[in-house]
């Protein structure tokens, strides 16, 4: 079993460590555990299992403008991480390291799960979304 | 083994039990849940024979405290509230609960100190005083004594401790993690050297009464190789400066060919150690396994989890807490209320981790280290007081109701534990009637 695979299966198993309000709903696409895969193996350890962030350190992705504002703006900030916000965008202390090493399907994925939970209702991110967003 | 009563106090630290126990914490001997209940109107636990208060509710968040000989608790905010940022609280009527509140100061952060009848507070970038001229709250505007701190994102708050001899010791940390190339970015190597050990990453030393000190240009570095030593105290007893660090982070996230998951939660061990001048804790090149009890080359130069630095470049800590409980405050017990047992030892405030996640979060508590009078460790740590999350298992830091962060000792005794979520201060007082 691969690092990856490990850090799956010990999520999976362990239902009582996620809160509900984290999980997709009843009819998971192959997109949508997809994205479920891509957020708990990358995302979840600073942005925690239901979506919280942690204060002062992390943001949460509850109610987050940017989070469901433009998908462009979005999908930029995820490619590029967060150091070039300006000092006065930052409220949280921690770095996000940029995340343009994966690949269309799983950006895609991962942003549309971001935006379609955590109480979340923002239209969903395709690969061709991401494609044009790492233009310059 | 079930004891009840002070005596379970005692007979544990003195037979070190084992960390397996009924009432561990991750590992570490929880003397709050062997003799004490949670109480309702507090919220959290402590050892049977101690009473707790809630001597304020602020909802600001609370972070260092200093304590002035007649009882006026200063506690700094980590943002301003209402434009101010420390609290002046007084408890008139001697009933355990702050009944005077008075906000001041243009600046603060985390760092609040007396000393020589001065209040001094720090920013993320600047150390400022107030002389206390018989009022309780300062006026005007703060004398700079140093400035020029690098402005930064990560563990940028600048918490001071005097020696009574002159100097003034300031924790500078770490911008970053582990001092990646690639700042928390799987796999990315390491700086070598650190340039962030230059300026950052140590305990720096100042004159205490100078003022217009720069960083950089005055002050001496007294330590290196500590990415975050928010929790520092100058022992008097030992006469020796004492910090336990925050350790690095996501091993697993970063370097998953040689971390699980499970590995990454409780690794690396939080340290606890006395620093001399010249003293370098090995960060960013280090960390220590208190599993394994070796100090353990990072991945990010060279290591594989396992490969140890064993050619004594740096020290092996005093005593070790489990990974990312995130020691806030450091405190030796300088009060005589508390049973001797307490003399000369040493409270540490954990803020709680999540960087477990998705495993459990730990820490949010208040642990005791035993010490004698020479600032040798005598026993195991344990736990002093905790249910301050609110809940028995916590997984997301958000949820957790408080997040212990500051320490401080009244001149009555009583230890007093500040707060940053909900903003509360508690009085802990030694009370076995």
């Amino acid at each position: 079993m691969t690092p990856a695979k490990a850090f799956i299966a010990t999520v999976l198993i362990m239902p009582a460590f996620m809160a509900t309000k984290g999980l997709a709903g009843g009819n998971e696409t192959e997109s949508g555990e997809t994205g479920r895969a891509v957020y708990e193996t990358h995302c979840l350890v600073c942005h925690q299992a239901d979506g919280g962030g942690v204060p002062m350190m992390q943001p949460e992705l509850w109610n987050s403008p940017r989070t469901n504002g433009p998908a462009t703006d979005l999908i930029r900030f995820v490619l590029a991480g967060s150091a070039g916000l300006a000092p006065e965008d930052r409220a949280y202390t921690n770095e996000m390291p940029g995340f343009s090493q994966l690949n269309d399907q799983d950006l895609a994925a991962v942003l549309t799960y971001i935006r379609s939970n955590f109480e979340n209702d923002a239209p969903k991110i395709t690969p061709s979304d991401v494609a044009k967003g790492r233009k310059p | 083994m079930k004891r009840t009563g002070l005596t379970a106090v005692f007979a544990s630290i003195a037979l070190a039990l084992s960390p397996a126990g009924a009432d561990a914490s991750d590992g570490i001997q929880d003397h709050s849940a062997e003799s004490g209940t949670v109480n309702a109107d507090t919220g959290i636990r402590v050892p049977a024979g101690f009473t707790a208060t809630v001597f304020a509710e602020l909802s600001a968040p609370v972070r260092h405290m200093a304590i002035g000989e007649d009882g006026t608790v200063y506690a700094s905010f980590y943002k301003a509230k209402a434009g101010e940022w420390v609290a002046v609280l007084k408890d008139q009527d001697g009933d355990g609960v702050s009944d005077s509140t008075a906000h001041f100061g243009s600046f603060g952060g985390t760092g609040i100190a007396l000393y020589d009848d001065y209040l001094y507070v720090s920013s993320d970038t600047v150390i400022g005083r107030y002389k206390l001229d018989g009022s309780p709250v300062p006026e005007g505007e703060p004398e700079i004594i140093v400035s020029g701190f690098p402005a930064q994102n990560q563990h940028a708050t600048k918490p001071m401790v005097f020696d009574g001899k002159g100097h003034m010791y300031v924790t500078v940390g770490a911008p970053s993690n582990a001092c990646q190339e690639r700042a928390r970015t799987p796999g990315s190597p390491g700086l070598m050297p650190c340039p962030q050990l230059d300026l950052q990453a140590g305990i720096w030393r100042f004159d205490a009464q100078k003022p217009g000190q720069v960083h950089g240009e005055d002050g001496t570095r007294y330590a290196t190789g500590i990415r975050n030593g928010l929790a520092l105290d100058w022992n008097g007893a030992a006469d020796a400066l004492y910090v336990i660090s925050h350790g690095r982070d996501q091993l697993n996230q970063l370097f998953p060919q040689y971390y699980t998951v499970e590995q990454s939660a409780e690794l690396p061990a939080e340290e606890f150690h006395r620093v001399d001048e010249g003293s370098d804790l090995g960060w960013p090149y280090s960390y220590w396994n208190h599993i394994e009890k070796a100090r353990i080359k990072a991945p990010e130069y060279g290591g594989d989890g396992t490969k140890q630095v064993d050619d004594g470049s740096y020290p092996d800590p005093l005593t070790a807490f489990p990974g990312h409980w995130a020691p806030n405050d450091l405190l030796f017990y300088s009060g005589t209320t508390f049973p001797e047992l307490f003399h000369n030892g040493a409270f540490i405030a954990f803020h709680g981790s999540w960087n477990r996640a998705p495993l459990p979060q730990q820490g949010y508590n208040i642990a005791f280290i035993p010490m004698d009078k020479d600032g040798t460790v005598t026993g195991d740590p344990v736990i002093f007081a905790d249910h301050f999350k609110g809940m028995d298992v916590l997984s997301s830091p958000r949820a957790a109701k408080h997040r212990p962060t500051g320490l401080a000792v009244g001149p009555d005794g009583a230890l007093y534990v500040a707060d940053d979520a909900a903003g509360y201060i508690w009085k802990i007082r030694y009370d076995p009637r």
